[in-house]
């Protein structure tokens, strides 16, 4: 008899970004690094879980955008033209890491083994549609999938237009529904940004749960008797887990989480900035700004600048996230039977959410990490891995708490994604938004062409109304991009705004942004 | 006269050609464009002696013409074959005595087509649209408050030329927050109001101090008359977050198959909150936002 439950839930989600007029474009190579080196390997540590007949069990909201882009013809195309040419660049990795040193060598030919594997899998197994990976183990009943608001909007800044909020559920619970062919019974609030009365939204629309990080639950008006440890419904009926401090801290932190051994991947040493220009040109951006190629061949060695770094170990490297995942199991049993001393007999629940990202493409060994623990699970019978679904059917009483508004960013609040470097986007997504909520009730529907113009100025505003612009211009990194998204957007949906208000739709031009702005293509 | 035919080339062997001609910016240019820079190469390519020999072979108009362009002859319609022949040979013997040797000649004629190219370039930037910047204003009255943690609100506001024109007529304008937590607000009733004095004209944003979490905030721009604080503008209603555990001392339970409620008194939280590295207690200090 178990005496303690652990549901791992993963968030995967990246801003849509898709240039169908340009051949190559740099940031859609965030997609490409995050399925070649987390989504593909953790659909591999499932197959190789089921076909050792280890029982597993997680949660994954796949976002819209996300799923927008894996479901896209074109970005998969794309896509096997960049494992295509990386493939390549390891090929000549390993002719010239004979002349280098052996242990390169070594790792050049595991890159490229790796590489091929994955392309091979992509095109093969998923038929180029990773998505149908994570909906046979749905089906399977190992992963609980969720969903998330249509663009990862950051909810609490649209208090004030219900309506935008409302649209922002419809269109992510419309998405999942299309994707993953049912409706989804969860979400994953971007950012797990919550106000309050945010419930009374998630109830109508048919959501059954949601999470929020810890002080939502410890801050609320009336403490929640088991603290984060086991779910609570919201007034409008809606249960909420809360985030397990002790799991995040375990894992996430830089200092003494898990992710920073020394034996681990460097992740800043990579030889899109190490080769001579004229050998890694071809594999770079076209613009000649070097980039990842996820080819790395040190691992975090030490604090140590990155001159100092040594060699990589694959092996050593797997060997030690099985330690670790050895750890933290060991950790979690001793967690359960601490809270169980003090909860009366009733069973607690560690509930641990992560990016999903950081397992793989920022933690390499993370997707391993995730296998070597249901593998050491099976070896004791203090924790079960459950999903939240799962646990919900177990429980006869839940307490009723108003929880805090709260996030999971730096400090808790909003500030990562409303501070002097971004709060200028405000005012024009508002002004956006009103606009386009006003439009949207006093357009004649009978119009095709001014329903059409319609649902082009709402694909304009959610995708400015992502979360992601804000929290890049935070920190730092693509700033430019960020804010070119933005701008265009905003942009392009108060020109069609202004099209429908005097009449004059400029068809061809409308036509132009249906191909370039091309989310929720057949949803709206 | 080596006759490449140009026109009926593909783009691939075009591309080809244009690279052995050492034709700088190849690849980005369009068909037509490779052939009139490739026709044009050609001529001038051609050795004086060449043209010379060509004209006294009495060639056919269009062979002339072409010649003339090259030199950048002008010609007109009107103008007879003789008449075009003296120009060519005039040309020819005028350049013969500045330039002595030919390759200065190639040289002038590499320095020209790369200007041709720099004009086909510049013309293709112009044309990739930049992104226009959003507007600066959009003409209306408008003051919104916008939480950012349990001790900072952010206010952002735009006027209407209007009420721009009305501003311009008062020497101060001030930003007031209300604190109006469990009342409803009636411009008097507030718990405590703060001010600071703005120049809504240069500046559209503020980020303000407030003293409590779990409160509720209005904020309202107004200008002084006398002694008095005129509004002109009011703000939605502001939370600010808690940062503290409430005080609620009841507990509502529901049977999740009867639904039946059930009140309990609180006995606390039975685990006690993790400290999360100083993260929730401290607000981030003001010098994080610009005010401008």
């Amino acid at each position: 008899m178990y005496k303690g439950f652990f549901s791992l839930i993963l968030h995967a989600h990246l801003p849509y970004v898709h240039h169908p007029e340009y051949e190559e474009f740099l940031e859609e190579r965030w997609l490409f690094e995050a399925i070649t080196e987390t989504y593909i390997p953790l659909l591999m540590a499932f197959e190789r879980l089921d076909r050792d007949k280890i029982p597993f069990k997680l949660t994954m909201s796949l976002t819209p955008p996300l799923l927008e882009m894996l479901s896209n013809v074109s970005l998969q195309e794309k896509y096997i033209r960049h494992m295509e040419k990386l493939i390549e660049l390891a090929s000549k990795e390993i002719e010239r890491t004979k002349n280098e040193s052996p242990e390169l060598h070594e790792l050049a030919k595991y890159y490229k083994k790796e590489f091929e594997d994955i392309l091979n899998a992509f095109i093969e197994v998923y038929k180029c549609n990773i998505i149908e990976g994570f909906k046979h183990y749905n089906s399977k009943g190992n992963l609980e999938l969720i969903t998330c608001s249509a663009t990862h909007a950051f909810l609490p800044f649209y208090k004030d237009y219900p309506e935008m909020v409302d649209l922002q559920l419809k269109i992510g619970i419309k998405a999942f529904e299309k994707h993953i062919g049912k409706k989804p019974k969860g979400i994953w609030l971007a950012e797990c940004a919550y106000y309050n009365d945010l419930d009374e939204y998630l109830a109508k629309n048919g959501l059954e749960f949601f999470f929020l990080d810890s002080h939502g639950f410890w801050y609320a008006e009336t403490p929640p008797r088991f603290g984060v440890y086991r779910p609570v419904m919201t007034p409008n009926g809606v249960f909420v887990f809360a985030r397990d401090p002790e799991s995040s801290e375990q894992v996430w932190s830089a200092q003494i989480g898990y992710p920073g051994d020394f034996n681990y991947r460097e992740f800043y040493k990579d030889i899109g900035f190490e080769r001579e220009y004229d050998y890694i040109k071809p594999y770079i951006d076209r613009s000649g700004v070097r980039v990842n190629t996820g080819i790395k061949y040190y691992k975090i060695t030490g604090r140590v600048g990155l001159d100092k770094k040594e060699y990589y170990d694959p092996k050593i490297a797997f060997e030690t996230a099985k330690n670790h995942a050895r750890d933290f199991v060991t950790k979690k049993i001793e967690q359960v039977k601490r809270l169980i001393d003090n909860f009366e007999g009733e069973p607690p629940i560690i509930v641990a959410p992560f990016d999903a990202e950081l397992f793989g493409h920022w933690w390499y060994e993370g997707p391993k990490f995730i296998e070597y623990f249901f593998r050491e699970l099976k070896n004791q019978d203090v924790i079960s891995a459950i999903t939240p679904l799962e646990f919900l059917e177990k429980i006869d009483k839940v307490q009723i708490v108003r929880p805090a508004p709260s996030t999971w960013g730096a400090n808790g609040f909003n500030e990562v994604w409303l501070n002097g470097k971004n709060d200028w986007i405000y005012p024009h997504i508002h002004e956006a938004t009103e606009r386009f909520l006003k439009l949207s009730k006093k357009i004649n529907y009978q119009n095709k062409l001014h329903k059409r113009a319609l649902n082009q100025a709402l694909r304009e505003l959610i995708l400015a109304q992502s979360s992601d612009w804000a929290f890049i211009m935070t920190t730092g990194t693509s700033v430019d991009y960020a804010v070119t998204r933005v701008k265009t957007h905003l942009n392009r949906c108060l020109e069609i705004c202004k099209w429908l208000e005097c009449d004059k739709i400029d068809v061809a031009r409308l036509e132009y942004y249906e191909s370039l702005d091309d989310i929720f293509k057949d949803l709206l | 006269m080596k006759s490449e035919n140009y026109d009926s080339m593909s783009l691939k062997e075009l591309r080809k050609e244009a690279k052995k001609k050492e034709i700088k910016y190849y690849y980005r240019l369009k068909k037509s464009e490779l052939i009139k820079i490739l026709k044009k190469e050609a001529m001038k390519n051609l050795d004086k002696k060449d043209i010379k020999k060509i004209i006294d072979s009495n060639p056919p108009m269009s062979e002339i013409r072409k010649i003339a362009a090259s030199l950048e002859i002008k010609i007109t319609r009107k103008m007879k074959k003789i008449e075009m022949i003296r120009l060519i040979k005039e040309k020819i013997k005028s350049e013969e005595k500045t330039t002595q040797n030919s390759k200065t000649v190639s040289s002038q004629n590499s320095i020209k087509i790369e200007k041709e190219i720099q004009k086909i370039e510049h013309e293709k930037q112009e044309s990739v649209p930049k992104i226009p910047e959003l507007p600066e204003t959009y003409n209306k009255d408008k003051l919104v408050c916008l939480p950012v943690n349990p001790h900072w609100i952010h206010i952002y506001w735009d006027f209407s030329d209007e009420t721009i024109q009305k501003l311009k007529n008062f020497k101060k304008v001030k930003l007031r927050i209300h604190d109006v937590t469990y009342i409803i607000f009636d411009g008097k009733n507030a718990h405590k109001t703060f001010e600071v004095e703005i120049n809504p004209l240069e500046v559209k944003k503020y980020y303000f101090n407030v003293p409590n979490a779990r409160a509720n905030y209005i904020a309202e721009i107004g200008y002084e008359n006398g002694t008095k604080f005129v509004p002109i503008l009011r703000s939605n209603l502001v939370e600010t977050p808690p940062n503290s555990p409430g005080s609620s001392k009841e507990e509502i339970w529901i049977d999740l198959k009867s639904l039946r409620k059930e009140k309990q008194r609180t006995k606390g939280m039975l685990v006690e909150p993790l400290k999360k590295e100083k993260k929730i207690e401290s607000s981030v200090s003001p010098e994080h936002y610009t005010n401008n």
